[in-house]
């Protein structure tokens, strides 16, 4: 089922122009997003809503390339300046929805919303078993989500890097967000 | 028409017509986004079976609003947001004016909001000395342009790209070249310091959650999960009627909005907020505000006809599909809300008298209400509306001629053939243009001496022993007093095929009165008619027409008008298409008449809910004919009688729509085109040139060989 599902999101997010790699764990996680921020040789890239682990990984890595890591705990009076000047975004999105290609991160902190909505590049991080199949199946996380946070929530559903249709009905690519959009799928094995 | 009110729409409608490089560039969009959607629920297994549901949710919200309104409240308190209810646009203006001097706001950052447009809110907060920009592309191109919204979900979809270039060129002092990612690339470093640099963020919501106080942003830019992000203030606007009970309901509409608008399933971003969260550690106190507009939307929930204008989730899929809007676009058939929708919502928020000037240009032909996802009835609202401003101002009087056609068909019958030389004579034409306003260069119909009606009371009736089927016939006007042998194959046809045939005592069907909005005219005639076939469903008769129109009247409009007994619903029940009864009765015909013939079929707005034309394709087929259905999409631009009438409002946008499905026809190289309407075969027929016939006509092949 995971297999199948895993399957469809690949197919349906790069139907959207998104950038699927799959792995088996927190390794291949760290292996695959290393290598796309190398590849692109940033001055800073910044971190939000990771799992440990990968997060752990990834910034050790990027220290060892001399690559600048934003991450939380986030400064307020510095964090809008540092973020402008970051090319690559990398957020964890723990459930996924099939059918549409649609990615859904949750935050406690607007600072992780900027992550995945400013720099050119997002990297999103999915487990496998987060993806549901079709897309009226999402509400659930979103209730979730809203019943977890009694105070001030935000979910936010990510399909592909931004677009615009506003001249002429033509869809573009890369208005004021990502303008490459990559998913990280991390399968447990089964891939 | 030449009403002096409609000077300014007739210059309009004439520029529009002339720019023909623009309207066939507009004609393509639309069209890619009728296309688009229609590909994309192609590929859905369930099709748009979702669309009575997302018409249930909103029926069941908008009779429970104010409750709703009151839950969304309380739960988006409890998350720590403002919540204000505005009665009026000034309300919300002054609300958002207030905060900004309080907080020392200078900068708003604006992600698209038509709601904070309906109210005009930008002129008061520059006016206090505050920085507005719009941070959606397309009503970024509208604010630097100083120009309203052209559609609904692309605002600015008018400005071709080397237009949108020199726009930016001018704000930016840079060259730019005309290419889309070139434009971007300057909008995107135009608009970073803007998002950054903002203190207040302001969004509008497309749908509000009840359960959990929660709104719903949709975008595909990003550009409002930047503008609801960044600034420590964020106001949003958002009408009273876009709150829905459950997170289920609103993915559901969040699903039926892009599908519906462009065929995208779903935007880039759907972004949920509830409350506020705070950016980064050790920032300042982070607001929310969240102004909930009435502005006559608890005035349009009282009125059993308006109320549905509340169940728009504005897709704009009515502006992709209306063949008039498709010409003159969201400028000419629009104030602020702009297309078929636009025309209750305007009269609502904006005004009867600005509604009224714009509604003269939906021609009826109903295709709004075949793609809106919420299944509103917007013709009949537009009809109400034409109605009500018809107190005001009445109707021109060529408007009232064709809602008494049947009294000219009557006049014309008796004074046959004189009548019908009359009709070919140019100087008695050019009189009747001058006076009535009917366009000269309109060839109309013959009248008979002898109408159907006149012929079957005369007649000896057959009497099968036991009837297969027993029909009632709705013969209407063309088939009654034009082209009475058509009627007349249609009795006798049934009769072949084993039918008892009555043709009760009736009027014509009237959907001019309905199309230019005299709903008490209306309502008289269709309660003459269903008092008089409703006791034959009632014994069991099927009800036919061999006029889309007339079946459409029967079926939907009728119980529309008459909502107080069930007599419509009845007669509605029992009312069937002409073909597919025919196709019930003999589903298999032995000879094969049209064996070798290659035929277009048109299937005229009014049968599209119907069957839409496919049971005549299939009639036409079983009898050896090749049939393709060949479509522009949209209207052909007949309209009823709306193609008959003399200039901008009549024969000139009429034919301007109908261009590309004249076209469409010319290259298929088919031999002749086949049609059951009867005004749409006239306009056709004119514009490409190839001979029109109704199925009908070759009944007479089909019972010679039998």
């Amino acid at each position: 089922m995971s297999q199948e599902l895993t399957a469809l999101f690949k197919e349906r997010y790069e139907a959207v122009a998104g950038i699927v790699h799959l792995v088996d764990d927190d390794a291949g996680a760290i292996a695959a997003v290393t290598e796309i921020v190398l590849g692109k040789q940033p001055s800073r890239i910044a971190l939000a809503a990771l799992p440990e682990p990968v997060r752990e990984g990834v910034a050790r890595a990027c220290a060892e390339a001399g690559i600048e890591v934003l991450q939380p705990p986030f400064d307020a009076s510095a964090f809008l300046d540092a973020l402008d000047g970051v090319a690559i975004g990398v957020t964890g999105t723990p459930h996924a929805i099939a059918e549409t290609g649609t990615l859904i991160e949750l935050s406690t902190d607007d600072a992780t919303r900027l992550v995945s909505s400013l720099p050119r590049t997002h990297i999103a991080l999915v487990p496998a078993d987060g993806i549901v199949e079709r897309f009226r199946e999402g509400a659930a996380a979103v209730r979730e989500a809203f019943e977890a946070q009694p105070g001030g929530c935000a979910v936010s559903m990510i399909s592909g890097p931004s677009r615009t249709g506003d001249i002429e009905m033509i869809l573009t690519l890369g208005v004021h967000g990502p303008e490459e959009a990559h998913a990280v799928v991390i399968t447990g094995g089964a891939s | 028409m030449t009403e002096p009110r409609y000077a300014k729409l007739y210059e309009a409608i004439e520029e529009k017509v002339d720019a023909v490089d623009r309207r066939t560039s507009l004609y393509n969009c639309m069209k890619r986004g009728r296309d688009k959607r229609r590909d994309r629920l192609a590929t859905l297994p369930e099709g748009d079976s979702w669309r009575s549901e997302v018409k249930a949710i909103k029926d069941r919200c908008i009779d429970q609003m104010d409750d709703l309104v009151d839950r969304f409240k309380a739960n988006a308190e409890a998350r720590g947001a403002k919540v204000f209810l505005a009665k009026d646009g000034a309300e919300a203006i002054e609300y958002v004016l207030q905060l900004a001097e309080a907080r020392g706001a200078k900068a708003v950052a604006k992600s698209k909001s038509l709601t904070s447009e309906e109210i005009f809110i930008n002129e008061p907060m520059l006016e206090a000395g505050l920085q507005v920009v719009e941070t959606d592309l397309g009503e970024l191109i509208l604010q630097l342009a100083g120009e309203k919204p052209y559609h609904l979900v692309f605002p600015a979809v008018h400005k071709l790209i080397a237009e949108v270039a020199r726009i930016f060129e001018q704000e930016t002092g840079e060259t730019i070249p005309d290419e889309i990612p070139a434009i971007m690339e300057v909008v995107r470093a135009y608009l970073r310091p803007i998002f950054l640099n903002a203190d207040i963020g302001m969004t509008g919501a497309n749908v509000g959650v009840a359960e959990n106080g929660s709104i719903c942003i949709e975008t595909n830019e990003g550009n409002a999960r930047l503008v609801s992000s960044v600034a420590d203030c964020h106001v949003c606007i958002m009408g009273r009627e876009k709150i829905v009970e459950t997170v289920d309901e609103a993915m559901l509409m969040v699903m039926a909005h892009p599908i519906s608008a462009l065929g995208q399933f779903p935007t880039t971003y759907v972004t949920w907020m509830g409350g506020r969260q705070p950016l980064a550690e050790g920032g300042a106190p982070r607001e929310s505000h969240i102004i909930i507009l009435d502005n006559g939307r608890s005035r349009m929930r009282s009125h059993p006809l308006m109320k549905e204008a509340l169940n728009c989730i504005r897709c704009g899929a009515c502006m992709n599909i209306c063949p008039t809007y498709g010409v003159v676009g969201g400028h000419v058939f629009g104030y602020v809300y702009p297309g078929p929708i636009g025309i209750p919502w305007t009269a609502e928020v904006h005004g009867l008298e600005k509604a009224g000037d714009i509604a003269p240009l939906c021609v009826s032909c109903g295709l709004c209400k075949e793609i809106c996802p919420a299944k509103i009835d917007i013709p009949m609202m537009i009809a109400e509306v034409k109605h009500r401003d018809a107190k005001q101002h009445p109707h021109p009087s060529v408007n009232r001629l064709l809602m008494n056609a049947e009294n000219m068909s009557k006049m014309g019958g008796a004074t046959a053939p004189l009548s019908n030389w009359a009709l070919k004579n140019p100087l008695f034409r050019k009189a009747m243009e001058q006076v009535q306003g009917i366009d000269a260069r309109r060839e109309l119909p013959p009248f008979h001496r002898e109408s159907t009606v006149q012929w079957f009371a005369k007649r000896n009736k057959p009497e099968p022993a036991i009837p297969k089927q027993r029909v009632a016939y709705f013969v209407d006007l063309f088939a009654n007093y034009n082209a009475p042998e058509l009627g007349r194959a249609a009795v006798e046809y049934l009769e072949a095929l084993g039918c008892e045939v009555v043709l009760p005592e009736q009027k014509g069907s009237n959907y001019p009165a309905i199309g230019y909005g005299d709903l008490d005219l209306a309502r008289e005639v269709a309660a003459f008619n269903v008092r008089r076939f409703v006791p034959y469903a009632r014994k069991g008769f099927r009800i036919v027409a061999t006029e889309p129109t007339a079946t459409y009247c029967l079926r939907e409009s009728y119980p529309k008008l008459l909502t107080v007994s069930n007599e419509a619903k009845e007669v509605a029940a029992s009312t069937v298409g002409f073909f597919e009864l025919v196709n019930e009765l003999d589903p298999d015909p032995a000879s094969k008449p049209l064996q070798g013939r290659r035929f277009g079929c048109h299937c005229s707005c009014h049968q599209r809910p119907l069957d839409a034309s496919d049971a005549s394709m299939r009639w036409l087929r079983a009898l050896g004919a090749e049939v393709d259905l060949i479509e522009s999409g949209t209207c052909c631009g007949m309209a009823g009688t709306f193609g008959m009438k003399k200039g901008p409002l009549g024969y000139l946008l009429s034919n301007a729509v109908g261009e590309p499905l004249f076209k469409a026809f010319q290259e298929s190289g088919v031999e002749a085109i086949i049609t059951e309407s009867s005004v749409c075969a006239m306009h056709l027929r004119e514009g490409t040139g190839i001979p029109v016939h109704h199925p009908l006509e070759f009944v007479r092949d089909l019972l010679a060989n039998a």
